[in-house]
């Protein structure tokens, strides 16, 4: 038993990673995910079909697949600049939110009397539409990227502030009581304990910001425009459809969604590197 | 240890059946009631002496305030009158009833945390963790977290985290309730047999009898609603004990003795 399960140790591996052994073959890979390509291929397949018959002659209304992605490719340059505005402005956004979301989570955590003050707040927050406040925030701090960062942040906050805030209250009864019979202070309590406990939930409120942070940042150059610079996918999505250029819009819209897959692709991966040795959201199928 | 027993000589009540009348007293409990908020009296007027390596077991039915004694002892709760006393430089560690360890240490990691919270160096530590994980078997399993091993194995590592510590008193809050019955006594035989090689004090709650006469040197007896201390039944049988004493006619005397005893507590 104990050679199974933890190979002679001449070599310390670090800390019990799954066996090369475990990664799935091709083959395997292929039957998992056989599904998820299939339901792609019947979706852009229709997308084509419909393209082609009902909508024959009338990309305005719905371009085909290939013609948007063949408007992509010419429109490339706008396209790769927009995105690059786009990510820079959601990738601060994004870092505010996260930076001010697991703040006051902290401080919420820590005492009762905050958090009743604080979290009818980031409610209200939550409930009110930021884009109905969207006017305020542009005559606070003018028509600028900004104003636009502030959105994304506004947009991702609270999903970070709430599954953070859940993850340190939720803390194991037994494994405070562990810590406070060995009369451990309360930075080590935190730093050892209550952080790492709440790593899995923190990870699920950044997975949904990540989306959002990008969401908001569209949202933001709807509202906000060029902001002085090229502008962003967001500006473009508008300037498209003024001039009602479908395709040249649905690869505008193409591009957004890619970029916040990647986001969210890239927050899910490193949420998983840091679950996937301890935590049964990330275990693998590893047959035995 | 004159001091120690200075202390807690004042407390002690009357220690009836205790093994070593000379051993210094570990764990003073002093005419101690617990009522909660909501008005449950849990424990009433219970008085308890533990000497220097004794193991104690304290039974009776659910709800009968074993755990909340424990807790007391432990300082994890205060008693609303009376005095829970430990020795003066007497180190307990805590045992509770599910393994309690930490998901994102390895098994490693997890059975020095106390020995690096209370600021052991790193080296010593993880010597002292490997030393404590061959006691109970898991040897080999350094490296592996805690969800690759099965509930008898997690609660050998969360022992052998709290042997790790060499503590002197040994407070266990039904420790082998949440396994089966094979691995619950395999742990009884090895717990059995690390006391004799490192002797410790030990407060052992539980609601398995089986279990109680073959660990304990005394059981205590409690009746529930309000919880207090019903008798006493001091277990002679000889150490080292291994599992061969579940087969000797002494041993099954004192689980049919302590049977009665335990139904005329739930009467």
């Amino acid at each position: 038993m104990a050679t199974t399960a933890n190979p002679a140790p001449a070599t310390p591996a670090r800390g019990g990673r799954i066996p090369r052994g475990a990664n799935p073959s091709l083959g395997r890979r292929i039957v998992r995910f056989w599904p998820a390509g299939l339901a792609v291929l019947l979706f852009v397949g229709l997308w084509a079909v419909l393209a082609d018959t009902v909508f024959a002659g009338k990309s305005y209304l719905l371009p085909g697949p290939l013609l948007v992605v063949q408007t992509g490719w010419e429109i490339r340059d706008s396209v790769l600049l927009s995105a690059r505005t786009t990510l820079v402005s959601a990738l601060i956004g994004y870092a505010v939110s996260i930076v001010g979301g697991m703040l006051f989570a902290m401080i919420m955590a820590e005492s009762k009397a905050m958090e009743r003050s604080l979290y009818p707040w980031a409610v209200i927050l939550q409930v009110t539409p930021i884009i109905a406040i969207a006017p305020i925030i542009i005559i606070w701090f003018g028509f600028n990227s900004t104003s636009i960062v502030i959105i994304s942040a506004a947009i991702a906050f609270f999903p970070i502030l709430n599954n953070t805030h859940l993850g340190l209250v939720s803390t194991d009864r037994n494994q405070v009581e562990l810590f406070r019979l060995q009369h451990v202070g309360w930075l080590a309590t935190f730093w050892h304990l209550r952080l790492p406990a709440a790593i899995p939930s923190i990870i699920a409120g950044l997975r949904v910001s990540a989306g959002l942070a990008v969401t908001g940042t569209i949202l933001g150059e709807f509202v906000i425009g060029t902001a002085g610079s090229y502008g962003g996918l967001g500006v473009r999505i508008i300037m498209a459809e003024a001039v009602l250029n479908t395709p040249q819009l649905y690869a505008y819209v193409l591009a957004t969604t890619l970029l916040g897959l990647t986001f969210f692709a890239i927050v899910s991966y490193l949420g998983y590197r840091l679950l996937r040795d301890w935590h049964e959201s990330a275990r693998k199928e590893v047959a035995d | 240890m004159e001091e120690t027993a200075a202390i807690a000589s004042g407390l002690v009540a009357d220690d009836p059946s205790s093994g070593d009348r000379e051993a210094p007293v570990i764990v003073a409990v002093d005419h101690v009631n617990k009522i909660y908020s909501d008005g449950t009296h849990a424990l009433k007027d219970v008085s308890l002496a533990v000497r220097d390596k004794e193991i104690v077991a304290v039974i009776g039915p659910s709800g009968c305030g074993k755990s909340t004694l424990l807790r007391a002892i432990a300082g994890l709760t205060s008693p609303t009158d009376g005095v829970c006393r430990v020795a003066d430089g007497v180190q307990p560690a805590f045992v509770f009833q599910q393994p309690t360890l930490l998901p994102w240490r390895t098994a490693e990691r997890n059975a020095e945390l106390l020995l690096r919270l209370s600021g052991v160096p790193r080296a010593e530590s993880r010597r002292r963790a490997h030393e404590a994980m061959t006691l109970v078997n898991l040897a080999g399993f350094e490296k592996a977290y805690p969800r690759a091993l099965s509930g008898g194995m997690r609660m050998r590592l969360s022992l052998a985290r709290s042997l790790a510590m060499k503590p002197d008193l040994f407070l266990l809050d039904e420790p082998f309730s949440a396994l089966d019955e094979i691995t619950r006594k395999t742990l009884n035989d090895e717990l059995a047999r690390i006391w004799f090689h490192q002797p410790f004090t030990a407060i052992l709650v539980t609601h398995n009898l089986y279990e109680a006469i073959f660990l304990a040197s005394r059981v205590v007896v409690m009746s529930a609603r309000p919880g207090r201390i019903q008798t006493e039944i001091a277990v002679t049988l000889p150490y080292p004990r291994n599992s061969d004493v579940r087969l000797t006619s002494e041993y099954v005397s004192f689980v049919e003795q302590l049977s009665i005893e335990l139904e005329r507590a739930a009467a």
